[in-house]
Order: structure tokens, then sequence, then C-alpha cells
């Protein structure tokens, strides 16, 4: 582990401390409809928006409404994208004349999309064209990032009102997220990674000439003598910039941000991982300030620091020290070399940053990926794995990181109250068993999804085994990591596994579709709950909740709850596969 | 084929899509049965998260 790489790491953590307090006040000012420098600008848009639309912007809503009116609009997104993919051949913006996207693909991709998974079984660059990119997915990057911020702050409304039976206007949400947070940022990064490279343009793909022509077998056997390369061209700036600040993560190419086009510099690198960390970060200060406890915003996220520190760390070390395997092979780090695990990930990037961009993109639900993490060696691997399984909480998807993490606050304070033997209060609101039910609901049907598909999929050779490039528990791996992808809405692909198939393009679909909408019902239902309770001052036998011992319960329920659900399927996979590789055998 | 030329026989005919959409040679076999899986799934999906929204919604009625 070099020194340097451990430098880039704080320095990327300062930062995102750093721009966490600007960008929740930023947050908290847009939310509460308080003024903003933006204003005079988006405010006339805002009310033509609702003009157009015949939203009473004054009007509040209660969990069932809020959550139904997103429900509808998710529906609603969800069919356009899959129209779009399904007539792309005959809409314009296809300068490859690339054909209709199959049905299963399309759904698949549609509900991806609209989950903010942006899992892709397929390649972008020769299956969707220019109009769906833009038309179909680049929309959702932003729109499904404004329905997660939208519902985190209703939940957070729900803490801080009370004796109130709404949670806001999810339509006025909606828009105030897209025009003042999602859109303004999203265009200034877009133009930064245009400085760095990243291309920006409707033209057809480029074919080129290759310096030396190269031999490739066919699928058929034959030899043929290549002499030109397709590059593939797109407006690639304005959705990588949304790409990365939304937590969306599908890439404009197959390689995603291990492209050069996607992100072709170290300075892009790190905007890119500063975008992922930026909302959600910013997130924790804004319940502080709208629960009016500045210190409870602080203490969640020193539990988010601890949680992604405890990653990064372990997956840089595993990275560095290489595969045990070479042991004849020099593996150190020198001038000459970066030494380490370098097996699928890019050279400008090196270990530091390809572990650290890892841990970042599966700690928020993003899913880019700028290395492959199938090549990590199998403690590396299991990082991004447990970084997922532990509920995409720490940092988080644009707002669904933020309401997981309150899902556990009260499971920790529920638990608190237990070991004193009190009714467990949350800032002065009392967890009552209704509370307890539904954020058990909530727990509970993200691990009986990616478990029960992974079980099924395992037992059926025809349908889940037939397109597993590796056996072993690493084949069990790539298995588990693409519904845990799927169902924890991330989207990075374990690769090893053509997932473009009926079975999984279908089977992940309802994996994604159930691990965002399922959750959020009951959630929802918390808040709404919340609202309608009175505030109790606080007493001798009120456990804090700005401490950090607090901080320290908060990781301890994470980790605990994470690792008792899924230890047996870990240890069945990237922990066996870990002691097979010291024992000699490879998968 | 343009878009007025694709859509304007589409809103009176829809098989005029589904044949439209058969005849790309790299749409797999049966678009038909697969696109009304598609929408079969999507149906079922977002009924049963209405009605999980009502059993949420119920369950806060009973007590232990």
């Amino acid at each position: 582990m070099s020194l340097n790489g451990w430098l880039q790491i704080f320095f990327f953590i300062a930062a995102v401390l750093l721009l966490a307090t600007p960008m929740g006040s930023f947050m908290t000012a847009v939310f509460e409809r308080r003024k903003t420098l933006l204003d005079p600008v988006l405010g006339p848009v805002e009310r033509s928006l609702y003009k157009l639309t015949g939203v009473q912007p004054e009007e509040e809503m209660t969990w069932r409404q809020y959550t139904l009116a997103m429900l509808i609009f998710s529906a609603a997104s969800l069919v356009l994208t899959y129209v779009v993919q399904r007539v792309q051949h005959l809409l314009p913006l296809n300068p490859q004349h690339l054909p209709a996207v199959p049905a299963d693909l399309a759904l698949n991709t549609a509900v991806s999309f609209t989950t903010n998974t942006n899992w892709q079984s397929y390649v972008p660059e020769t299956t969707m064209s220019y109009l769906t990119q833009m038309l179909g997915l680049a929309t959702h990057n932003f729109w499904s990032a404004a329905v997660g911020l939208a519902l985190a702050v209703a939940f957070i409304r729900g803490i801080a009102r009370r004796e109130a039976k709404t949670l806001g206007n999810f339509w006025v949400d909606l828009t105030r997220g897209t025009l003042w947070v999602l859109l303004p940022i999203s265009t200034i990064f877009a133009l930064a990674l245009v400085s760095q490279g990243v291309v920006q343009n409707l033209k057809p793909y480029d074919t080129v000439k290759l310096v030396e022509a190269q031999k490739v077998t066919g699928a058929d056997g034959k030899i043929s003598n290549v002499t030109t390369q397709i590059i593939a061209q797109g407006p690639v700036a304005s959705q990588e910039a949304i790409k990365m600040l939304g937590t969306n993560g599908g890439g404009f190419f197959n390689a995603n941000s291990a492209h050069p086009f996607e992100n072709p510099t170290p300075l892009t690198n790190f905007l890119q991982m500063l975008s992922i960390f930026l909302i959600p970060a910013g997130l924790t200060v804004t319940l502080g300030k709208m629960v009016n406890s500045p210190r409870h915003g602080w203490a969640v996220l020193g539990a988010m620091v601890v949680l992604w520190f405890a990653g990064v760390s372990t997956a840089f070390w595993a990275e560095s020290h290489g595969n045990p395997q070479f042991h004849k092979v020099d593996q150190q780090v020198s001038a000459a070399q970066s030494g380490g695990n370098m097996e699928g990930k890019e050279v400008r990037f090196g270990i530091a940053n390809s572990a650290l961009f890892a841990t970042v993109t599966t700690d928020a639900s993003c899913g880019a990926v700028n290395s492959m993490h199938d090549s990590f060696t199998p403690i590396g691997g299991l990082v991004p794995l447990t970084n997922i399984l532990l509920g995409e909480i720490v940092f988080g998807g644009v707002g669904a990181g933020m309401y997981g993490m309150l899902v556990f606050v009260i499971l920790a304070v529920f638990i608190a109250g237990l070991m004193v033997g009190r009714t467990p209060e949350y800032l002065g609101k009392k967890i009552e068993s209704y509370d307890v039910q539904m954020a058990m609901l909530y727990l509970l049907i993200f691990p009986l999804l990616i478990l029960v598909f992974a079980a099924i999929t395992i037992r059926m050779p025809g349908l889940g085994l037939s397109s597993l490039a590796n056996h072993g528990p690493h084949g069990l791996g790539e298995i588990l990591y693409a519904y845990t992808s799927a169902t924890g809405n991330n989207g990075s692909a374990f690769a090893g596994l053509s997932a473009n198939t009926h079975w999984y393009n279908f089977s992940l679909a309802v994996a994604m579709f159930a691990g965002r909408f399922l959750m959020i019902v009951p959630m929802m239902a918390i808040a709404g709950n919340l609202a309608l309770k009175k505030i109790t001052p606080p007493s001798a036998g009120t456990f804090p909740v700005t401490t950090p011992l607090f901080t320290v319960l908060l990781t301890g329920v994470i980790v605990i709850v994470g690792a008792l659900t899924f230890f047996p399927v870990l240890s069945l996979g990237p922990i066996l596969e870990h002691l097979m590789l010291r024992a000699g055998q490879l998968f | 084929m343009n878009l007025y030329e694709f859509l304007v026989p589409a809103v009176f005919e829809w098989k005029v899509i589904y044949a439209r959409l058969g005849e790309e040679p790299s749409v797999r076999k049966g678009p038909k049965m697969l696109d009304m899986l598609a929408i079969v799934l999507l149906l079922l999906l977002f009924a049963a998260a209405l009605l999980y929204l009502g059993g949420c919604e119920r369950l806060k009625g009973k007590r232990p």
C-alpha cells in the first residue's frame, strides 16, 4: 500500500466532508422552499411547469398519496422508456441504424433505469441509439435520482413534523430536486468533463485504420484479417455527469468509467467519485438542519465514514498485495510499476483509485465502474459485494441511502431502548410496534429477494448456470453479485456472467422493481406514522442520537444485520475462494 | 419510414406496430409473446406494489 495511495484516499474524503455542509444547506433551502440564488432563473420555469401540469404546489399529501404519486410517475416513465427502446429503429438520432431492442432486454433496461439501478445486460454502443440514450436513459438518470431525493426529504419531514398528517407534495419535491439540485450541478459537471476530453456529439461512429492489422478468429472458427476499428461516439458528457451525480451508474459505453471517452484523466476520476458522494453526504446535513439537530446529522455521517473507511482500506490492502499465486513475480509498488493486482484495472488509475472507486460506487448505489470487480482478489471483490449487502446505506444512493440509513437508525434506537428497558424514542418521537414492523419489513425484503433468486438460479442449470463463465465459489459470487446489485439498485456487474438471457432479464427486472418499490412503501409508512406523533421532551432515559456512542451503536447494528444475514452465503463464495486461492486453487 | 408514417397507422392498428417490429431481422423470435409477457409482468408488479401499499396501511390498525 503506497503512501501516495493513502494520501489520495484521505484527500478524497476530506473534499467530501468539506462539501457536505454547503450542499446540505443548499438542499435544505430548496426543499423548505426558501430563497436561493437560482430562484430568478428557475422560479418562472417551476411555476410554468405547475401551470402546465395542473399541480397545486401548496397542496400537501399524506404518505399514501405521496407514495401513490411516486408509483404513478415511475410507471409512466417506465413505459416511456420501454416503448422508446422497442421502436428506436423507427425514430431519429440513430446514425448507426441500430435495430429495436428485444422485448425482454427492453423491459430489464426500463425497470433498471426507473429504479435508479442502471444494470446493463447489453452493450450500449451496439444496442442503444442516441435518442434512446438521451430520451429513454439519461432522462431517467434525472428522474430516478429526483424521486429518491424527494422520498428522503419526505422521510425527514416525517421525523421533523409533529402531529401532522402530510409529508409534502411529491410533484413539488420532484420538480425542485430536478431543477435546483440535479440540473445545475450536472450541467457544470458535464462542461468540466468536456474540458478533460469526454466526448459530446451526435456524429456517426468513426472508422479508423489500424496501425497494425490484427488476425481475429470469428465465432465460426474462421480467421480474418482486421484492418480497421470502429470508435463509438455520442452525447457522452451530458449523460456521464448525471450518471455519477444521480448515483445511477449506467455507462454510455460498455466499459463504463474505464472507457477513456467517459473517464479520461485522474481528475475526471476524482470528480466522478466526488459527485457520487456529494448529494448523499449533503443529505446528512439536510437531515440535521430539518430536524433541528445538526449533531444528529453529523453522527449519521460519522457512521457512514467509518463503514466507508473499513471498505476502502480492506479493498486497497487486498489489491495492493496482489495474487498469492504469483509468488515468483515481483508485485511490489515501485517507480516502475503500480504493483499489486492490476488485472482488470486501468493503468491511469492504478490500485488506490480502482479500490477507492469500487468502494465509493458500491457504498453509494451508483454502480459505475472504472475497473472490473470480477478481477479483484476474493477479499477485494468481497468489499463491493458486502457494501451492497449492507443495504446501500453507506452514503447510499441519492435519497435512497438516506432513507435506508434512517430505517437502520430506527432499528438502532429500538435496540438501545430494549437494552435499557425503556420505550425507545427517536428525536422525541416514541418508536412503537408499527414503526418496528415496517422497519423489519424493509430490512427483510432485501435478503429475501437476493437469496431466493440466487438459490433458484443455482438450482436451474439450464437457466442460470449456462451463461456463467466461472465455476465454484467464484461462480456463486457472480450470481450472488448480480442479484445483490439488482435488488440493492446498484447496477454494477461482477462480470463473468452473460446476463442478456430471458431468465436473467426477467428475474433481474423483478428483483430491481421489488428492491426499489417494495422497500419504499414500508419506509414511507414509517414516515407517515412518525409525522403523526407528538414530541416527547427528552428525559434521563432518552438515548441520545447525537453522540459518538450512537455512531458506534448504529455502525454495529448495520454490520451485525448485514453480517448475520449474509455470512453463510459469503462464506461459500468469496471467503471460501480466498482460502482456496491461498491453497493454490483458482476458479 | 419516418416517425409520422409509423405513428399514424399505428394509432388505429396496433398490429401494424407488431408487424413492423417483427420485420426487423435482429428482433428475436416471437416479439409478440415477449412483449405481452413484459406488459403482463409490469402490470403484475405494479398491482403487487399497490396491494402491498394497502396492506401496510391496514396493518397500522392492528395491534399485536
